[in-house]
Formats: C-alpha cells, sequence, structure tokens
C-alpha cells in the first residue's frame, strides 16, 4: 500500500487505511510528543490527540510537500495547545551572563536517543518548548513568538537558558568540570 | 627544401602578419588588473572576528547534534494507544441527542407544570363555569362558597356598599380572581367578612325600630353567611365581639343576632324575596388560558431534489458525478411521524420520532460485462472428465430501487393565525436531528463495478441536522379532533458523505403533509 492509497483510505476512514498509518508514524510522532511532554502518559495524550486531529483534518492535505512534515506539524501543534501563554509570562526576560562551558559537539554520540529525550523532558516547560521549536523544528525566533504568543526577545531568552541547561547536564554526564 | 627554410617561410609570412583584436580585450585586462589592485591590498588584511561568532557555530552544531540524533528517532509506543485513539475515532457526537432529551424534559415539565396549575385552579373555582347558569355544584360549601343569590332590593343597599355597580356573586368571584391562590382568597374572604359585620353593626345602629332591625339583621346574615366558612363561624364570632368591645346596646343586640343567625344550621332564607332569574356576569375561570396537550400523527410523501457536488477543488470527481447522476434518479419521499406536542394560545411546540424514506431507481446498462459458464460433465462414478468454458460477451441491465431511510427527532415550533372559528393557518419551524441513517440499493464505483449501497462506506452512520418550514391549514372537526394539510420544505445542515470524502451528497425535500391532531386536554 503506497502513500496515496493510505490518505485515500484514511479520508474514506477506512479503519484498516488508519492503523496502517498509524504503525507507520507513531513511533517517530511519539519521539515529537515526549520531547514536548513533561512525561510519557502527557505525550500518550498529546499523541491520542494528534491522531484524531491528523484523522479528521487528513482531506486537507493538498499533496504538496512531505506528509511526514505535515503531520509532525499536526503533533508539534497539538503539543503546544498543552502550553499556555501564562506560562511564559512569569518568565524573566534577560539573558543571563554566564560563560558557557566549550562542549564538543559530538558530545550525544554516547547517549541514546532515549536518554536525549530525556535530558530535554527536565527541561522547564518554557525552555523545552522553545528549544524544540527552534532547535529540532527549525522554527525561527520570530515564527515561536507568533506560534506561542510571546516576545521575540523571550523566545531568544528561554534558547540560551535551555541550551545552557543542556550543556550542564551533559557535561555532568561526561564528568566535565564546569 | 631543407626544414630551416620551411620555418622561415612561416616565420616570414606570420611574422608582420595582424590579427583581429576582440573588442572587449583591453576592458577585460583592465579589470583584471583592477582587481588585483584589490586583491593585493586586502588579501593579507585581517578583519576582527565578531564576538560569539564561535559560540554562534558551535550553538548550531550543539542544536543540529539533536535536531540529527531525534528527528528520525523512533520510540516505542504503548499497546494500548491505537484502541483509543479508535474508540475516539468512531465514537458518535451524542450531543445533539442530549440536547433533545434536555428539551423534552423541558417540554414534559412545563406541561406537568400547566397541568398542576390547571387542576389548582378548578380546585379554588369548581365549575366556575356553572356559577354563569346559577347552577352551583355540589361541592359549592369549600372554601367559603355557599349559594349565591342575587340580592334583593332590601339588600341593595348594603350590596352596593360592598362593590357599587355588581352583585355579591360578582363580588364574591371578583375576589377570587384577583387572588388565585387557596390561602390568599380565604384571607380576602375573612378581610371582607369583618368589613361588612362592621358595616352590618353600623346599620344596626341606625335601625329605628325593632322590626326594620330585625329585618336588617336578617339580611345581612346571609351575606354573613354566605362570606362564613363552616370552619370559621365560631373565629370570625368573637372577633367580631372582641374587636368592637365599647358599642352600644342595640349594637350588642345586633351582634347577638347576627352571632346566632351565623350559626344556626339550616337557616332559610324564605322571608327574603330573592331574584330567581339573576343576571350575573361571571367572568370565565376555568382556563385562564388556552393551552393544550395533543398528539399529532403526519403523513408526508412528497418529492426529493438531491444535490451532488465535487469538493475536492480540482474537479476529478465531476466525471463521477456525471456517472452517478445518469444511473440514480430520485423518484419519491416519505415520512411518516409521531408528535406529542403543547398548544399554548396561538403558540405549539411538539417533538416525537419521524420516519423518512428517499427513494431513487438505480438503472446501470454495462455494455462490457461478460459472464462465464463452465459445464463439468463426470461419468458414473463422480469423476470429472470434460471441462467446457463458455465466455459469453454481452449487455447487462442492473436495476434496483435505492432507499435512504431516516429516524429522526423532530423539534417543531409553530404560530397559528385563527381568521375563523375552527379554521387555523398555521406557520411552522424547526429541525429533525437524525438518530438513523441507513441505506439500501446499488450504486456505481468510480470503476463503474455496481456495489451495493450497504458495504460503501463513504457515507455517515447520522445523517445530522435538517431544518423545516411549512404552511398549514388545520380544520377543528370535533373540540378535540382536528385535520391539516401543510406544504413542506426541507433543508439539509450537513452532508449524508463523511467529511473528507470529495462528493457532498445532500437531499432537499418538498412534501405534502396530512395531519390529524388530537388533543389530550
Amino acid at each position: 500500500m503506497n502513500q496515496e492509497e493510505v490518505i485515500a483510505g484514511c479520508i474514506r476512514q477506512e479503519h484498516a487505511c488508519q492503523k496502517h498509518l498509524f504503525d507507520l508514524v507513531s513511533g517517530k510522532m511519539m519521539t515529537v510528543c515526549l520531547r514536548y511532554a513533561r512525561n510519557r502518559a502527557d505525550a500518550e495524550d498529546i499523541l491520542q490527540e494528534g491522531f484524531v486531529l491528523l484523522f479528521k483534518n487528513i482531506a486537507k492535505y493538498q499533496g504538496t510537500g512531505s506528509f511526514e512534515g505535515w503531520i509532525r506539524r499536526i503533533f508539534v501543534n497539538t503539543a503546544l495547545k498543552k502550553y499556555q501563554r501564562k506560562r511564559f509570562d512569569k518568565e524573566r526576560v534577560g539573558i543571563e551572563h554566564v560563560q558557557e562551558p566549550e562542549l564538543d559537539a559530538t558530545a550525544l554520540s554516547s547517549l541514546s536517543e532515549q536518554e536525549i529525550i530525556a535530558l530535554i523532558q527536565e527541561l522547564p516547560e518554557g525552555y523545552r518548548i522553545v528549544f524544540n521549536m527552534f532547535a529540532i523544528e527549525g522554527y525561527s525566533h520570530k515564527e515561536i513568538a507568533a506560534q506561542l504568543g510571546i516576545n521575540e526577545a523571550t523566545s531568544r531568552t528561554q534558547l540560551l537558558k535551555a541550551r545552557k541547561q543542556l550543556q550542564r547536564k551533559l557535561l555532568k554526564l561526561h564528568s566535565i568540570p564546569l | 627544401m631543407s626544414e630551416q627554410k620551411f620555418d622561415d617561410v612561416f616565420r616570414r609570412r606570420l611574422e608582420d602578419a595582424e590579427s583581429r583584436v576582440p573588442g572587449d580585450l583591453w576592458d577585460a585586462v583592465a579589470a583584471q588588473k583592477f582587481d588585483e589592485a584589490f586583491r593585493t591590498q586586502l588579501g593579507a588584511f585581517s578583519s576582527a572576528v565578531p564576538a560569539g561568532a564561535w559560540s554562534s557555530i558551535q550553538q548550531q552544531k550543539f542544536d543540529q547534534s539533536f535536531a540529527t540524533r531525534l528527528r528520525q528517532a523512533v520510540s516505542p509506543v504503548s499497546d494500548h494507544i491505537w484502541p483509543q485513539i479508535s474508540r475516539r475515532l468512531h465514537q458518535r457526537d451524542r450531543t445533539p441527542i442530549l440536547l433533545l432529551l434536555l428539551l423534552g424534559l423541558l417540554m414534559a415539565g412545563t406541561a406537568l407544570k400547566w397541568s398542576s396549575d390547571r387542576k389548582t385552579t378548578d380546585g379554588v373555582f369548581p365549575n366556575a363555569r356553572a356559577v354563569q347558569g346559577n347552577q352551583l355544584p355540589d361541592n359549592q360549601n369549600q372554601l367559603g362558597f355557599v349559594p349565591v343569590e342575587a340580592p334583593t332590593a332590601e339588600t341593595d343597599k348594603d350590596t352596593q356598599e360592598l362593590q357599587p355597580g355588581s352583585s355579591m356573586a360578582e363580588n364574591s368571584i371578583s375576589l377570587a380572581q384577583s387572588s388565585p391562590p387557596k390561602h390568599s382568597i380565604v384571607s380576602d374572604l375573612r378581610t371582607h367578612k369583618e368589613e361588612k359585620a362592621s358595616k352590618i353593626r353600623g346599620s344596626a345602629n341606625r335601625a329605628s325600630t325593632p322590626a326594620e332591625e330585625e329585618a336588617l339583621i336578617a339580611s345581612n346574615s346571609s351575606h354573613e353567611h354566605m362570606l362564613s366558612s363552616p370552619h370559621e363561624k365560631s373565629v370570625d364570632a368573637s372577633d367580631s365581639e372582641d374587636s368592637h368591645p365599647t358599642e352600644g346596646p342595640s349594637s350588642a343586640h345586633a351582634q347577638r343576632n347576627v352571632s346566632s343567625l351565623s350559626y344556626v344550621p339550616g337557616i332559610t332564607f324564605e322571608h327574603l324575596n330573592f331574584d330567581r332569574n339573576p343576571q350575573i356576569n361571571c367572568p370565565n375561570l376555568s382556563v385562564g388560558r388556552r393551552s393544550s396537550l395533543f398528539l399529532e400523527l403526519r403523513l408526508t410523501p412528497g418529492y426529493p431534489l438531491r444535490s451532488l457536488k465535487d469538493t475536492s477543488g480540482n474537479e476529478e470527481s465531476t466525471p463521477y458525478i456525471e456517472r452517478r447522476k445518469n444511473t440514480e434518479q430520485p423518484t419519491s419521499t416519505f415520512g411518516l411521524q409521531a408528535l406529542v406536542g403543547l398548544e399554548f394560545e396561538d403558540l405549539e411546540v411538539k417533538t416525537g420520532v419521524a420516519l423518512s424514506q428517499i427513494h431513487e431507481v438505480f438503472d446501470f446498462i454495462d455494455q462490457t460485462s461478460s459472464r462465464t459458464i463452465v459445464d463439468t460433465i463426470r461419468d458414473m462414478s463422480g469423476n470429472v472428465i470434460d471441462i467446457s468454458i463458455v465466455r459469453e460477451y454481452g449487455t447487462r441491465l442492473k436495476r434496483s430501487n435505492n432507499r435512504y431511510t431516516f429516524i429522526d427527532i423532530p423539534l417543531i415550533f409553530g404560530y397559528r393565525i385563527r381568521p375563523k372559528e375552527d379554521h387555523s393557518i398555521w406557520l411552522r419551524a424547526g429541525a429533525h436531528v437524525n438518530l438513523a441513517f441507513m441505506k439500501s440499493g446499488s450504486i456505481l464505483s468510480e470503476s463503474e463495478d455496481v456495489l451495493d449501497l450497504k458495504e460503501v462506506d463513504f457515507f455517515k452512520t447520522r445523517a445530522g441536522i435538517r431544518g423545516t418550514v411549512s404552511l398549514g391549514y388545520e380544520l377543528d372537526i370535533t373540540d378535540k379532533n382536528s385535520i391539516g394539510l401543510q406544504l413542506i420544505y426541507s433543508h439539509p445542515f450537513s452532508n449524508l458523505t463523511i467529511d473528507g470524502y470529495p462528493i457532498q451528497q445532500q437531499y432537499k425535500r418538498a412534501q405534502v403533509g396530512f395531519s390529524w391532531k388530537h388533543k389530550l386536554w
């Protein structure tokens, strides 16, 4: 069954096609959900919600661009819905002047995907969302600000803080003294 | 010719020869020199690197390392996720049903309340219509009601004092009418009675002779009796005495007589000249508002207007729609409704159950059909000895009656205009919420195969909501029964096909309704 057939079947609400698509992308989308969620239970909630939205809106997929990218966007948006703007309101705007430790870009290579996800999950909510959107999804600060209803400066601050925390954790894991 | 000479020939010929130089050659050389000058000047120059550039590159690498590892990473998904998603996908939206149930409950509650109000009113004014005809019922003594006779000329004075221009019956009823609750009426009557007692005492004081006094007391006692409840008499008497302790002997005599007459059961008024044919203008108190609960049966034949729309945006389904239009012809629609409703003045609201069907004829001629005939020849013991296979080509005609069946809950509101007694014109509007949608018959697939309608999966299981408006005439054939004729138009607010399917299928309906209505009360 190719992609077009699966999509057509899902539009007709055929159970078999829906299950096929679920089997095809659920693993990757679970990773997306785990990155945004605090824990596995939250991630599973987002995953469920995302798939329900996906199947209800699959007819809106125009066939332009990557289908997986389109699906991923649905899951990211579903995850973002869980987090309200008020979570960012209390965040202090301003970049802390902290000397960033040097870290080899290959520091992650010794970690498994699940360990990396766990590292991201440990980040505070605001940091985690902005880091995911900027570093992994490739959104710009302008897009993040618009999506989350925050200032661009806030987005930048959150990202820097997220990086710093991740670097510290990684250094700690590699036993590099700060 | 030696080799040397040979070369010389060429040299001589070409030494002074001039070739044509391209026009922009000098410009190119000049530009090259220009660039060279810049290169020479800037080649060894080193600019200051912006602060944090390296850090920025590192950050990008840092982000990139996460993105690379995680973008394609697959995480295990728990087994319970898919069943939950599947259940949610095929879960029916029950909101309209709940809303209708709520409305039904509201209507039932309102009906009960009206029914209760009606009973209370009838209890306070038992058969008040009968009062109009001077025919009092058996339970007339309940709640302070006693036989009401028109006042005589002798009592007119007091009657007029009580309420100028009206009879006692009117007074007693109008008092009660103004305050329907039972306790309020009794209280009003008691107050009124005390006022009357006071007036009687005053009249007694004014009586000049014992005969006049007696006649006056007798006439007033009839009013007193009329206004007294059997259960209240002793209280009333003591109240009268207690409230006027300082009045004179004539007053006391009058009070005693009033009291004694009031207490004597079976008192007759034969010595009073009553008008036996009073003209009492008594208002209709039995039903203050014209409300009724009714049952209605409606039969609604009509014609369906089908619409098939291509919503894909690229018209790729248009040929298929044309094929369907050519093979499926809507013929008729039919409906049966059982309704219960409330009429209140000129408004009505009704709900119930509606069954309706849309009929179509499916007619398809397959000119490329074929059939295969397989003849198997066996011997006596059943072994196959020969097989003959014959394929025949020809035209196949497939015809079937398609039926789309709907079970709905209608909620209809109406407004009545009454041009004449027993004749009503009804303007109605409402909605039908679909509970179940079924289909049977045949349909052509996109690949021109004939499919069973039950097997296709692009139809919804519920047809959503459709709105109706109607104009109707109703004739009351008896007090409780009426028949009606309506022109009905019904418009769907949702599609029969599932969301996402590129073809929208809808049916509007133009119907004629025949109804019979029976009023329960």
